[in-house]
């Protein structure tokens, strides 16, 4: 199954995400209009909203394949919890810096602790903490439950920052979702475009860092093996 | 017990529920005074400053994700040498 989705499924996927990101950049610079009120800041808005969308879809991997690992604890779940959070948590750093740049003309102030911002702030140090465990926590199976359970408990967090905007009010602007005001249609097609590349792109990424990740496993399993036989053939 | 139980449990409600209330109050407040601020660097600055850093993040971890595939390829290349000499000392031994 991993070699297939390697061999054949990884190459198409691949392909299409560096086309739709090249025809996403284009339309963002060249066809995208100018909003009236904040001006061309807001195009930052393109890729500010798709990396958090990549961000959540990283972390729902690490939360889904560690609750599947803690029933049933196969190296491949862990892997794919490990490559999930670390690329969540890439994202989840863009979003933190772009965030700023934007609010930066939009607020007058880079930052400010409104909830939405609170707690994808939370959601960064939840989820670097857990990268950060199993960067450097060794590779016990003891560990990896620890680390498995921690991935779940953070998964909390994203419902939260979703809908802080509606509980608890706040700076943070909603468009898309409920008492938006939506896009004008040439904006919500380019927006659309770019979120499909990011998607394609975070797939691409997500696979590369298991594939690294799971052969680098196989690599140490292969060489325990070899260092085996050794002893086998000396004895 | 339970009385202590209680007061501890009353006490970080209220607690919280404070907090909440205070976070609300500061970020509402804050938009309104925020709204007609205006800032000294140009939108297109901040713009690009923006779309530098993601893709110099993004060749940052492909970068990263290569060299430990490069990495992966030599320690293979070690394991197969470290194979031969084990098969290879083991030829050796059974003649």
């Amino acid at each position: 199954m991993l070699k297939f989705i390697d061999r054949s499924i990884f190459p198409v996927v691949a392909a299409l995400a560096v086309l739709s990101t090249l025809v996403a950049m284009g339309l963002i610079f060249f066809y995208a209009p100018v909003e009236q009120t904040m001006g061309i800041v807001q195009k930052i808005f393109y890729v500010h909203v798709p990396s958090a969308m990549a961000s959540y879809a990283g972390f729902t991997v690490t939360a889904v394949c560690s609750l599947i690992y803690l029933f049933s604890p196969r190296d491949h779940w862990d892997h794919g919890a490990v490559a999930g959070a670390e690329l969540g948590l890439f994202y989840c750093i863009f979003v933190l810096i772009s965030g700023p740049l934007w609010a930066y003309k939009a607020w007058g102030t880079p930052w400010t602790w409104d909830p939405q911002l609170t707690a994808t702030f939370v959601l960064f140090l939840l989820y670097g903490g857990y990268v950060l465990l199993r960067h450097f926590g060794g590779s016990s199976l003891r560990l990896k439950k620890i680390a498995a359970v921690l991935g779940v408990i953070a998964f909390v967090d994203i419902p939260l920052i979703h809908y802080s905007v509606r509980i608890w009010g706040g700076l943070h602007p909603v468009v898309e979702r409920e008492g938006g005001g939506g896009l004008a249609p040439d904006m919500a097609q380019v927006f659309g475009v770019s979120m499909l590349a990011f998607l394609l792109m975070f797939a691409t990424l997500l696979w590369l860092r298991f594939r690294v990740r799971w052969r680098e496993a196989e690599l140490d399993r292969l060489y325990l093996e070899v260092e085996d036989l050794a002893r086998v053939r000396e004895a | 017990m339970t009385t202590l139980w209680n007061e501890k449990t009353g006490a970080l409600v209220a607690f919280l529920v404070a907090m909440g209330a205070s976070v609300r109050a500061s970020a509402q407040g804050t938009g309104a005074s925020l709204a007609s601020q205006d800032t000294s660097v140009p939108g297109g600055t901040l713009l690009m400053i923006c779309y530098i850093v993601l893709w110099v993040m993004i060749g940052g971890y492909v970068f990263f994700v290569m060299r430990r595939q490069k990495a992966l390829a030599e320690d293979l290349e070690r394991l197969e040498s470290r194979l031969d000499e084990v098969l290879g000392t083991g030829a050796q031994g059974d003649v």
